[in-house]
């Protein structure tokens, strides 16, 4: 699955790839978590690729991926694997390591 | 994962990642964990919650556990399947047994009946480990209940012990152990030992106290007994001196009365007939309350002719019909049964008389099965037999009371049966023991001579040569100066009892004897056989004060031609002494 603020993929476009569990309860947070934030937050085009390790869980073990949900930002580099539901905005704004907007749209 | 070689950076990396997923994981915040295999949920909070919940529980039952081996007062093991391992006992039950933790846990079931000293309940054979109830609520799955072994403690004592047992199941009814409870129960069969104790005591007691109430019994129904022969014997004996004195005297003066009025002169035969009415009269009271006190019958312990006689009596002298439908000649054996049966119906039919408001009553007696009964019916008021019953001492209605209290005593059966309005019967019942009749032989007379005066063995012959033979002399003075008046009469001799008149009979062979019926030594019934065997041209007329047929019936059935009471007129016994002779 892929969400984006319907751009084309550029270079300066943010790509995350979320590995969630279907809908169990800290996937469906991971996965608000991370829209609202590159909606509010982003100053990017971005798209964001959810993996769902019920149907493939070798994905993950392949990008080395043991938890749900596990986010990667994919580019640009360096690549960055976030753990939990994503509920801590500061701390994605600091490990991310992109240029956001502070306070949010 | 690919098993490659990592810079130090990415190892560092890796190392931050496995730093960063120990956070989440610690935080909760992952669903589950992915592995070679696939994705494992992790419910971490709940999983954690879920222990802490079950080891909660755990707890809990383990204190429940260490509360029932610790404090419960009964002996409990707990025994592991499938080698019925002891892994637990109570502290009761390691107490009441003195003995240790060591010797009495951790065995395993070869061992059961020699570490724990067990017997069966006899407390003398030894038990076998494959036959306790542990075991075979182990073993079988076997629910065992109130069993009784005997178990032996460390000082030697053998105590009986109640057991229930029952193996311990997982939900798939699959036995892992079995718990028996078990509990000293000495107290209990002391307790049973002295019960039983005490009731063979109370049964003796009870055995004891029956045989002193039966002798008690046995006791007043003898004194019942002879106080009814007493009473009896004490009326028969005021009818007798009744009957052997004053009224004898009240003949005696009747004969002369009527000697009298012979002689004297009209203007005073008025007078001197008063006077022989009220002689007469008293002679009638007398003899009646001499009947009254002793019915000549009922002395003979004839049942039949004592009843028949209350009936003639009942009917002349108070005026109430009784019929009977009786057996004749019932004698039973026992006197005092005769008395009291005759005495318990006479008072019957006077409770009839007096309540029911009638003036007739029936009087049944019969003999069957060994039994005899006697039954007195009437047609009147009839009464609640419960109410009467009860009454005691209550003037007029102690009659039936009485009369149960008094046949009771003597194994008589009394049976009631009255409705108001719609009369009553009562029923008496006794097992029947007949009195035999011995055989009459005849009474040898002694030859001697005779001690009375005799006249001549022959006179005239158109006089009557009379003999008369009465133990009263002034009888026989008043029917000698009588009879002597007449022409056609002679006084042939005079006898004072029936041996002597025997005697006089054979030696001057009078034509008419006067017998009196009651005498000593030999009574006129007996004389009068002898004599009449030996000379029946002998006219015999019986003299008695008793009016009764059945005294005259004996007399003519003895050989006497004719009976006469001493209270008729003597005018009639002249004409019977001549009619017999011509």
């Amino acid at each position: 699955m892929k969400i984006s603020n319907e751009r084309n993929v550029e270079d300066k476009t943010v790509i995350f790839r979320l590995f969630v569990a279907g809908d169990e309860p800290h996937s469906k947070n991971a996965k608000d978590n991370l829209r609202t934030f590159c909606a509010s937050h982003l100053n990017a085009s971005y798209m964001i690729e959810v993996v769902d390790v019920f149907a493939s869980f070798k994905t993950a073990l392949k990008h080395n991926i043991f938890l749900t949900a596990s986010l990667i930002k994919v580019a640009p580099r360096p690549a960055v694997t976030l753990f939990g539901d994503l509920s801590d905005t500061h701390q994605l704004i600091k490990v991310l390591g992109l240029e956001v907007i502070a306070d949010g749209r | 994962m690919d098993d490659e070689r990592l810079s130090y950076e990415e190892l560092a990396d890796r190392l931050a990642d496995v730093e960063s997923m120990h956070d989440a994981i610690k935080d909760g915040k992952v669903d589950g964990v992915i592995g070679k295999e696939g994705f494992y949920l992790l419910r971490l909070k709940k999983m954690e919650e879920g222990l802490k919940r079950t080891f909660s529980q755990i707890k809990k039952r383990e204190f429940t556990l260490n509360t029932l081996m610790e404090c419960v007062p009964e002996g409990i093991t707990i025994a592991n399947s499938p080698d019925v391992r002891i892994i637990r006992v109570s502290r009761y039950g390691k107490k009441l047994i003195g003995k240790s933790d060591e010797e009495l846990e951790n065995i395993t079931l070869d061992q059961h009946v020699k570490k724990w000293n067990i017997y069966e309940p006899d407390g003398r054979t030894r038990a076998t480990n494959e036959n306790l109830p542990l075991s075979r609520a182990v073993m079988k799955g076997e629910i065992v209940k109130d069993e009784e072994w005997v178990i032996a403690t460390a000082d030697g004592s053998r105590i009986p012990i109640l057991c229930n047992a029952a193996p311990i199941r997982n939900d798939a009814g699959k036995i892992l152990g079995g718990v028996i409870v078990w509990r000293d129960i000495s107290e209990r069969k002391n307790a049973e030992e002295n019960l039983r104790k005490s009731r063979d005591e109370l049964e003796r007691q009870v055995k004891k106290r029956t045989r002193e109430l039966a002798g008690r019994a046995d006791q007043l129904s003898r004194l019942s007994s002879q106080l009814t022969l007493a009473e009896q014997t004490e009326r028969h004996r005021i009818a007798k001196i009744l009957h052997d004195h004053l009224q004898q005297l009240m003949v005696g003066a009747k004969l002369n009365q009527e000697l009298l009025i012979g002689s004297i002169d009209d203007a005073h035969k008025p007078m001197a007939e008063i006077v022989l009415d009220l002689i007469n009269r008293a002679i009638r009271e007398s003899r009646s309350l001499t009947a009254e006190l002793s019915p000549p019958a009922l002395a003979s312990g004839n049942l039949s002719a004592s009843l028949e006689w209350l009936a003639r009596w009942m009917r002349e002298n108070q005026g109430f019909d009784v019929k009977l439908d009786i057996e004749a000649g019932i004698v039973p054996a026992r006197k005092d049964i005769t008395v009291t049966l005759f005495q318990s119906v006479k008072e019957l039919l006077f409770n009839v008389l007096k309540h029911s408001g009638e003036k007739s009553a029936t009087v049944e007696m019969t003999k069957k099965d060994k039994e005899l009964r006697i039954i007195v019916r009437d047609r009147g008021m009839g009464f609640d037999p419960e109410t009467i019953l009860k009454e005691v001492a209550s003037g007029n209605k102690i009659g039936l009371f009485s009369i149960r209290e008094r046949l009771t005593n003597l194994g008589i059966l009394l049976e009631v049966e009255s409705i108001p309005d719609a009369g009553s019967t009562i029923s008496m019942t006794v097992p029947l023991v007949e009195k035999k009749t011995a055989e009459k032989t005849p009474t040898p007379v002694a030859e001697k001579d005779p001690l009375e005066k005799t006249v001549s063995a022959s006179s005239p012959k158109d006089k009557i040569r009379v003999l008369i033979a009465d133990d009263h002399g002034v009888v026989r003075q008043g029917l000698s100066a009588f009879l002597g008046m007449e022409s056609d009469i002679e006084i042939a001799g005079e006898a004072t009892d029936g041996e002597k008149a025997v005697h006089l009979a054979r030696k001057i062979i009078p034509d008419v004897i006067l017998m009196d019926i009651n005498m000593p030594v030999l009574n006129g019934l007996e004389a009068t056989r002898i004599i009449h065997s030996e000379f029946p041209e002998i006219r015999i007329i019986g003299l008695s004060l008793y009016e009764e047929d059945d005294h005259a019936a004996a007399m003519i059935r003895s050989g006497a031609t004719a009976y006469r009471s001493k209270s008729d007129n003597m005018d009639l016994l002249l004409c019977t002494i001549r009619d017999t002779v011509h």
